[in-house]
């Protein structure tokens, strides 16, 4: 997938640092890069995030919903019962070319769909943590669609967990417009602005820890060097409750059974710290939004 | 907004009847064996059989009562576009094939597809010494020829292909078995198949060299607590142990009725 | 759905700007780390991202141009840029089109023939959309190639124009785009006056081509402005930072 390369001594170099838990931008092993967070720059979706790690990696996630059919599964009526109940949500990653030479052209067909596939699983499957129940509007005929778009904007390391990060953020950030069911069962989306709810269930979407094996020890958040240095990755999805909401290791190479129980164990309390400091930066980004509205200071980099 | 000047579809669709079967599906009856008299902890019995495509270097096929799958290795052969890289190419092509599933699958690759694929891949490129085939390529063409559960599908195309390399005589660090388990309320099923996958909370793949005791691939989905999954990979890693001698036995056979 | 007028009564348009008025344009160089060049540029509620890479060596063999430096251009939108959601293929024909024409618009303007078999890529990313892509996509590259060192011979700024009844109007946005106002995209190189990217997809009469013409080069010469001053202020700011004496 990458073509980029990595010189022995470089290779050295980032091992012998991790080995001494000293990284080369000066963190520590599990040290996580600073997280900037922006929530509500597309006006044309129902609600969007963007997020960076320090000056690194990049992503703004755009979500939207519209009324779609439900759909039918006819093979299983116990599972097909379940699911007309149900809204749906769809899920997209894209690495623009922008954020590195090697997603130009189709190079980054395999990496969509490796990214998106795997996001899709996590939030489509019970561990999603999303009320699909109360995106339902007529059971069995109409439901909520819920798209989430995401797009890598700059690539410097671990792309999967702040896509995770944003997709929260933009899912806090979604108002869902309310709807009246006329008697012909028509369904009127409501014209008053004012009058919308927030996708319930969206504390208890999962974010990802990636734990990159390097040498004999494991780092989180690896830039894109020590991403070439990594012999196997390990990423653990973990909700507000410490529930372990997926695990999948991505990679070459192989995990020895001790450390994985290690692993998964750091990934799941840094995942949980992480999550706590993600909430409160969202509880601030309601009062700053409010400021940036009066100051008519929105967008991508006049805020930075 | 709608385009109105053109003619739209119906704007009422119709769901079709479902009817209600009579009884519920009992995953489990009171002696705690499931619908096909296995116990939680049992897995499916295996048949393997090597050497069944007679163009491939390697080939391999496995059946788990309802999953059936066929595996064809081919090479380790010259790369066609040479890349700059002192390892081999190894390239995983999984497809369901047409009538394998309750729907039909379309004959092209789909993204499911695509994803294990890449899956398989990571499963078993720490197994195989790439590094002894610089310039080469080695193709692994999985065919599903009946799906029963994905998750035991992916388990058991994992433990095919590695067979089937086995069988081409490429040089392996260890063989790779692979394990699949469903949990459904609270508890673990192993070796699941499509009725237990359809009402799992949660599914765990595992793929693991037994020599090693190191694992190459790990996929779970579902919210399970830590504990759970601890010892969902314990039973996995158990049967493991378990399928890798019938893999081994498999691979030895042949040799046997030469003698 | 009543007509909306584009002019209303007081002669203001429907987003309340004069007909002779750009939208607010924000723009900063060098946003992105992995890129040579890089820049961020919204003119109302049109956003895009660009990225240039190179010169470096020409990945496709069959591509090398033995005299002069190939360029690439490619554009993406993201699926949530308009008001409503469509995954657009990477090789959608329209957009293809417009980077075909931001291509050609460049090609003359950058020095090629100093980077003989090399390669220059230019990516860009339509953010969020409400009308003036080619315009954009012209003005977020040129500031990438700015920032990226490229050599040119000097700066490229689009800007578009229509005519409604008798009044040209300035920088249509998307909802007159809708309403079939004839559109008029000029490039201009502010410097020596001239012209590098004239379009113009409906049908306008004859006589009127002039105005709109001067219209949207006046335009240019407006964005001219905001782009040279924000190149300047951030060079000067680099600067300042690299000798704080």
């Amino acid at each position: 997938m990458s073509s980029s390369l990595i010189s022995p001594s470089e290779l050295d170099y980032i091992i012998r640092g991790v080995d001494d838990n000293l990284r080369a931008d000066g963190r520590g092993r599990l040290d996580y890069r600073e997280v900037i967070l922006e929530t509500g720059l597309i006006f044309q979706a129902n609600g969007s995030a963007r997020c960076r790690l320090s000056k690194g990696t990049d992503v703004l996630v755009g979500v939207k919903v519209e009324i779609g059919s439900i759909e039918i599964d006819g093979t299983d009526e116990e599972v097909a019962a379940v699911k007309a109940k149900r809204g749906r949500v769809v899920c997209n990653v894209e690495c623009s070319p922008i954020a590195s030479q090697q997603f130009a052209g189709r190079g980054a067909d395999d990496i969509n769909n490796e990214l998106t596939q795997l996001v899709d699983r996590v939030l489509n499957g019970p561990q999603g943590g999303l009320n699909l129940e109360k995106l339902c509007i007529i059971p069995g005929e109409e439901c909520w669609v819920v798209y989430i778009d995401a797009l890598v904007l700059d690539y410097g390391g671990n792309i999967l967990d702040l896509i995770f990060m944003t997709i929260r953020a933009a899912l806090y950030n979604t108002r869902v417009p309310k709807t009246v069911i006329e008697e012909d069962k028509e369904v009127e989306i409501s014209d008053d602005v004012e009058e919308w709810e927030r996708i319930e269930g969206w504390e208890l979407v999962p974010i990802s820890i990636t734990l990159n094996k390097i040498g004999t020890r494991h780092i989180v958040d690896a830039t894109v060097l020590e991403e070439l240095a990594t012999k196997a990755k390990l990423s653990v999805m973990v909700n507000k409750n410490g529930k372990i909401c997926g695990i999948q290791k991505i990679g070459g190479g192989s995990i020895e059974h001790g450390l994985l129980n290690e692993m998964m164990q750091t990934g799941r309390s840094i995942g949980q710290n992480l999550i706590l400091n993600l909430d409160k930066m969202l509880q601030k980004e309601d009062e700053i939004n409010a400021e940036r509205a009066k100051n008519d200071k929105i967008g991508f980099f006049a805020a930075a | 907004m709608a385009d109105r000047r053109r003619i739209q579809g119906p704007e009422v669709s119709v769901a079709p009847i479902i009817l209600k079967s009579p009884n519920k599906i009992q995953l489990l009856d009171e002696n705690l064996c499931r619908r096909n008299g296995r116990n939680l902890e049992d897995i499916r019995s295996i048949y393997l059989k090597t050497g069944l495509i007679s163009q491939a270097n390697g080939s391999a096929f496995i059946e788990l009562s309802k999953t059936k799958i066929v595996c064809g290795v081919y090479g380790p052969r010259q790369t066609k576009i040479p890349a700059f890289s002192g390892k081999g190419n190894l390239n995983c092509e999984i497809k369901f094939a047409p009538f394998s599933c309750p729907k039909r699958r379309p004959p092209y690759r789909d993204s499911q597809e695509k994803e294990l694929s890449q899956l398989i891949y990571e499963a078993l490129t720490p197994s195989i010494r790439l590094d002894l085939l610089p310039k080469s390529t080695i193709d692994i063409y999985i065919t599903i020829l009946e799906n029963d559960g994905t998750a035991s599908c992916l388990a058991a195309a994992i433990t095919c292909a590695s067979v089937a390399v086995a069988d081409a005589g490429i040089e392996m660090l260890d063989l790779v078995p692979a394990c699949s388990a469903s949990y459904i309320n609270g508890q673990i099923f192993m070796d699941s198949d499509l009725i237990e996958e359809k009402r799992e909370s949660g599914s765990l793949v595992l793929s693991y060299m037994p020599s090693l005791k190191e694992i190459t691939h790990i996929l779970q989905s579902g919210e399970v607590e830590l504990n759970l999954t601890s010892q969902a990979i314990e039973q996995c890693t158990d049967s493991c142990s378990k399928i890798y001698s019938i893999m081994i036995d498999s691979l030895l056979l042949p040799i046997q009725n030469m003698k | 759905m009543s007509r909306h007028e584009p002019i209303g009564p007081q002669g203001l348009r429907q987003d309340g700007r004069r007909a002779d008025q750009l939208r607010n344009i924000n723009c900063k160089p060098s946003v992105l780390s992995q890129s040579d060049g890089s820049s961020y540029i919204e003119q109302g509620y049109t956003k895009c991202l660009a990225a240039v890479y190179g010169p470096r060596e020409t990945r496709q063999k069959a591509q090398i141009l033995h005299n002069k430096a190939l360029i690439t251009v490619e554009i993406s939108l993201a699926p949530f840029s308009m008001s409503e959601r469509k995954k657009r293929k990477k090789f959608d024909k329209r957009l293809l089109e417009i980077a075909s024409a931001v291509k050609q618009t460049f090609e003359p303007i950058i020095m090629t023939n100093l980077f003989p078999r090399s390669q220059i890529d230019i990516f860009l990313q339509i953010l969020q959309y409400d009308g003036g892509m080619t315009q954009i996509c012209i003005n977020a590259a040129t500031l990438a190639l700015i920032d990226a060192g490229i050599p040119m011979l000097e700066y490229v700024c689009a800007c578009s124009a229509g005519i409604v009844e008798d009044t040209t109007i300035l920088d249509l946005n998307n909802s007159e785009e809708s309403l079939g106002i004839p559109e008029l995209t000029v490039a201009l190189l502010p410097q020596s006056q001239k012209v590098t990217l004239l379009q113009l997809e409906t049908r306008l009469h004859v006589d009127k081509l002039e105005s709109v013409t001067a219209m949207a080069i006046k335009g240019a010469k407006e964005v001219y402005k905001k782009l040279d001053k924000t190149s300047r202020d951030y060079i000067g700011d680099l600067l300042q930072k690299s000798n704080p004496t």
